[in-house]
């Protein structure tokens, strides 16, 4: 049964969409994260062209100018200020490119005062007062500065010369001198310069003015990424230009363009998180609108000889037949897909494709688990082998639950998804709940454990003058950060692991403890090796779910294995006596070792009423045991519990404050109790006190108005009746 | 029957934007007079001139024909209007031009072309402390659009701006800026001038006003008889006063539906012979008559004199005017 509420929990948890969680809480579930991998960024330069440009005069001029001065010159001197260099008994300028340039490097400087003049000129053709025969007021006109830019022969800054001239060109629009520029000598630049590539867009605009070039023209602007360019060429408002439109140009003019794969993979996602394409027109394209036509290019791309990676295409069409509930076809494309040419890196994601497929259409027998035991083992090396400084870096800021980009760590991802969306609630249904166990605190403490280190946010200083907070940032070993009191652990008492734990029969979550303590098979060995496998944190679970079920002898033998360093594991503390009368709501000072203590005096009194054959002191221990049992789960819920209840924590996961009739039955049973002690007492005052404690006053006064408190009750009577009401509405609200 | 109602609609967006973003109205010094040139023009004779108010520039023979027959030498045309737009790119409210006129057919010979501009008055109000950078960037744009498109000579520029009691003082400094760099070029500036205006000051170094005599009333009103012209409603406005420019007037020669729905108001119909209705719905057609106009004309007269140069026109559209006779054109821009 309690197998059934974990799938069901589990049910919800993945079916449902995006949950926000309070912070602290990760954000999203792991059957949210992307799947679909195809662009590789390594093919990606890590400069952008601004900074190759920057990086370039660095090259031409000295590798000793910081590169941010050369940014601030190259982009936002002004030409008076260029013009000032050329004085230079008087250079004026805390800039050292600029100081470098004017002392060493006149012919720089000439290209700088020619190139911000061209600049001042075209921003004021560019701007939207400018009208044709507007004066501006300029010391050269633009058709000097293509004049002075093609008179420049010599090699050192001929490249840069050719794009003011092109620049020039542009705006006197006369594009078939620019198309004649690019042919003769820009385009023979190699691929990567940064003037070949700075370029391309004027060259696009001016091809377009012709009618047998437009065809190119269209192209550079998608590869530009110019979209509003790309609409005006297709004649279509550019909110009405699709990513698909794009794509199919690309795939049209360039098969093998690794831009595809890159748009494709923001599209996808975008769809694996909204169900449609969220960039271009949002509303433009639905996942169906948008799959047919991808699968149009796709099917075309795989009898296409031009095609190189076809392996890539095979898994876009796999992935669109997943997508589509179409499992086993597309179990078949992949098969196919391996066969095809193609990228390691496609074929790593076809493999995790597959491995996730696996795990929905198999059945959960042996074979299947011997086949899973080799794709985890895979999985493991593969997050093993590719962490990054970034992802540990990324991991150690707790960026999985803190930030709300979806995924940031590939592999790790797929783990989490793969296992804790999909295997565990069918190992569980399956009647495998020990896997299910084993496979959730594999997902959730990989790479946790791996990288070792958590940062901790300790101290926020306001700083009076500004108003601004600075967060002290701290380091710690990830057990320091586990067992750190003043810290929240919110990795192990809010994660799917523990929900799993807290609401599993607890005779799983003890068989699954003999599986960390002797493993028994590879797979027991491999889940251990990658789970937070403490075994005061199970016995912990253990003990506590055995407090809420009221077995307080199976919860000492689990509670009494723990250290008093335990507690700082814990989010929780005791606050009020459990053994105090049921309406004592004294604080007291926090108790080390509180559950198994609790349930070591529970164990105590079960033995005393048990034994005792004096009515009275029997109905004392019955009406002791009866407290206990009815403040775990009131004023000392943490007996039982590791959240209040309150929006903290694991109460966001669902699992932790869910077991309402566990309480329901616990309280009922207390009552039943406390019945039952006053009937067992033989004493008149001691059922008097006994009911005084429970405020059933008129009883008191009816039944034993002679004994000391039935006196004390009847002379305040309405004062008693008062507080009685006011004790009972207190403990029915809570 | 749907389409028709969304291309009724499409037109009177269009009309709207042209007459009532732009509020623009304006008047015109004319020199009545039949031959052609300023130069030729003596003082005691007046000029004819009359408005154009579209986004493209493109003259239909009717339209050519009309000017020939009313002898209209002078032309107030609108080559854009100035506005508050956000820049997109850098996210930031820029003053910029925006529906510049595009010039399809030629300008007629013999006549006078004024360049005119709309100024919002969001984008006054954005032009505080650049005033003379604004002035400098609207005249040099309308001269040359001007010269661009083969207008002739420029003897006066018009501002048109429906300035307020919070934006005067950066209209009057925008216009003396923009006076003194057209007097070096030995150009006039003449502004349009509202009824509400006429009792305000009047702008530094301008040398001449328009008073616009349409427009009158509250068109979203039920209890208005007719928004476009009514001497009712211009009554208030006609207390003899000295106002400092010399003005000339612009009368209507438009018309327009106002559609009502539930007596609240729907809006404005070009063609409101094309518009469907309901049992909730109206259309009070406005379209001010020669009768009226000359009443109007009489009355304005009365209080603020003859006009400076002359009589105008608004606006040169054939469909509208064609609501005109001959006579009744020749009447309204009459000097006597």
């Amino acid at each position: 049964m309690k197998s059934l509420k974990f799938s069901l929990i589990i049910s919800l948890i993945t079916l449902s969409s995006i949950e926000a969680f309070a912070c602290g809480d990760p954000w999203y579930l792991p059957g949210e994260y992307y799947m679909y991998r195809a662009y590789n960024p390594s093919y990606e330069s890590s400069y952008s062209t601004s900074e190759r440009n920057c990086l370039a005069w660095q090259e031409l001029t000295s590798k000793s100018i910081p590169l941010d001065d050369i940014s601030d010159f190259v982009y936002y001197a002004t030409v008076e200020e260029v013009e000032a260099l050329y004085d230079t008994d008087n250079i004026d300028t805390d800039n050292r490119f600029a100081a470098w340039i004017a002392k060493n490097d006149r012919e720089a400087l000439d290209f700088f005062y020619l190139a911000k003049v061209n600049s001042d000129i075209r921003l004021e053709y560019n701007s939207k007062w400018y009208y044709p025969t507007m004066d501006i007021d300029s010391p050269l006109t633009l058709e000097e500065i293509v004049e002075k830019s093609l008179a420049y022969t010599s090699p050192r800054l001929r490249d840069r010369y050719l794009l003011q001239a092109v620049r020039a060109l542009f705006t006197l629009q006369r594009y078939q001198e620019c198309i004649d520029l690019w042919k003769n000598e820009i385009s023979k630049l190699p691929e990567d310069n940064v003037i070949r590539q700075l370029s391309r867009q004027y060259i696009a605009g001016s091809m377009w003015r012709f009618k047998e070039t437009s065809q190119e023209a269209l192209y550079l602007f998608v590869e530009l990424g110019d979209n509003e360019s790309v609409a005006y060429c297709l004649g279509k408002h550019s909110s009405k230009l699709t990513s698909m439109d794009i794509i199919e140009i690309i795939y049209a003019n360039s098969p093998n363009h690794p831009s595809i794969a890159k748009k494709l993979q923001h599209d996808i996602n975008d769809i694996e998180d909204y169900g449609h394409i969220g960039s271009y027109s949002s509303s433009m394209l639905t996942d169906k609108e948008y799959f047919d036509r991808l699968l149009a290019i796709a099917t075309d791309a795989i009898s296409n000889p031009k095609v190189k990676d076809k392996a890539f295409w095979y898994y876009t069409i796999a992935f669109i037949l997943q997508y589509n509930k179409s499992e086993y076809l597309a179990l078949e494309c992949l098969d196919a897909g391996m066969k095809a040419p193609g990228s390691d890196y496609i074929k790593e994601s076809m493999k995790v494709l597959k491995i996730y497929l696996n795990a929905k259409t198999m059945t959960y027998n042996q074979e299947y688990e011997e086949l899973l035991l080799t794709q985890i083992q895979w999985f493991a090396d593969k997050i093993t082998n590719n962490i990054t400084p970034e992802v540990k870096q990324t991991t150690i800021e707790n960026y999985y639950t803190l930030n709300s980009s979806r995924s940031y760590y590939y592999w790790n991802d797929m783990l989490r998804r793969i296992l804790i969306a999909e295997v565990c609630p069918r190992m569980i249904k399956a009647g495998k709940p020990i896997r299910a166990l084993q496979l959730a605190n594999m997902a959730d403490n990989f790479l946790v454990q791996h990288v070792g280190r958590r940062i901790t946010y300790h101290h926020f200083n306001k700083e009076s003058d500004d108003y601004i907070y600075v967060g002290k940032t701290k380091a710690l070993q990830i057990n320091e950060f586990r067992y750190d009191k003043k810290l929240k652990n919110d990795m192990d008492y809010c994660n799917h692991f523990f929900i799993m734990a807290d609401t599993i029969d607890v005779k799983a979550l003890v068989s699954y403890y003999q599986t960390t303590t002797n493993p028994t098979s590879q797979f027991d060995r491999l889940t251990n090796q990658h789970s937070y496998i403490n075994g005061e944190y199970l016995c912990d679970l253990i003990g506590t779910k055995y407090l809420r079920q009221a077995s307080y002898a199976e919860a000492e033998k689990y509670l009494s294995r723990l250290t008093p360093l335990f507690d700082g594991h814990l989010n929780v503390a005791l606050t009020h006596d459990p053994l105090a009368s049921r309406n004592d709501n004294e604080h007291i000072r926090p108790i080390k070792g509180f559950r198994h203590k609790f349930a070591e005096k529970m164990v105590a009194l079960e033995q005393e009423i048990a034994e005792q054959k004096d009515p009275d002191k029997r109905a004392k221990a019955i009406y002791k045991y009866a407290c206990g049992m009815w403040h775990s789960h009131t004023n000392c819920l943490y007996l039982t519990q590791y959240s209040s209840g309150y929006p903290e924590m694991a109460i966001h996961l669902k699992g932790a404050f869910s077991n309402k009739s566990q309480r329901d039955d616990a309280l009922k049973k207390a009552e039943e109790l406390f019945n039952q002690a006053i009937m067992t007492a033989q004493s008149p005052e001691l059922k008097a006190d006994m009911l005084y404690e429970l405020c059933n006053y008129k009883t008191i006064a009816k039944k034993y108005p002679d004994t000391q408190k039935g006196r004390l009750v009847r002379g305040q009577c309405d004062r008693l009746i008062d507080y009685h009401k006011a004790t009972s509405a207190y403990n029915q609200g809570r | 029957m749907k389409h028709l109602l969304y291309i009724s609609a499409g037109i009177l967006l269009l009309v709207m934007c042209l007459l009532f973003t732009s509020q623009k109205q304006q008047g015109a010094i004319a020199q009545t007079h039949t031959t052609v040139t300023e130069d030729d023009t003596t003082p005691h004779e007046k000029s004819k001139a009359i408005y154009y108010w579209r986004t493209t520039f493109n003259l239909s023979e009717q339209e050519q024909q009309f000017l020939q027959k009313h002898d209209i030498n002078k032309l107030y045309v609108r080559m854009f209007d100035v506005a508050l737009e956000r820049e997109e790119m850098s996210d930031i409210w820029e003053v910029v031009p925006i529906a510049t006129t595009q010039f399809i057919s030629d300008v007629p010979e013999g006549v006078s072309i004024i360049p005119t501009t709309y100024i919002t008055v969001d984008a006054l109000r954005d032009m505080q402390y650049n005033e003379e950078r604004y002035a400098k960037l609207i005249v040099e744009r309308l001269l040359a659009m001007a010269r661009y498109n083969k207008c002739g000579e420029i003897k006066e520029v018009q501002f048109d701006c429906d300035w307020t009691q919070t934006t005067q003082s950066i209209y009057f400094e925008l216009c003396e800026k923009a006076a003194n760099l057209l007097h070096e070029k030995d150009i006039e500036l003449s502004i349009t001038v509202r009824l509400h205006q006429i009792s305000s000051e009047a702008p530094y170094y301008v040398d001449k006003g328009v008073l616009m005599v349409y427009n009158t009333g509250n068109f979203k009103s039920t209890r208005t008889r007719n928004s476009i012209l009514d001497i009712e409603d211009i009554k208030p406005y006609l207390k003899a006063r000295d106002y400092p420019l010399p003005l000339d007037y612009a009368y209507p020669t438009f018309g327009w539906g106002i559609k009502f729905y539930n007596n609240d108001f729907e809006k404005i119909v070009t063609n409101p012979e094309y518009e469907l209705l309901t049992e909730a719905e109206y259309i009070r057609i406005e379209r001010p008559t020669t009768a009226q106009i000359l009443e109007v004309k009489n009355a304005v007269e009365k209080t603020f004199g003859k006009p400076a140069s002359g009589n105008i026109i608004y606006h040169l559209d054939q469909k509208q005017l064609s609501n005109y006779k001959d006579h009744e054109i020749a009447q309204i821009l009459s000097y006597n």
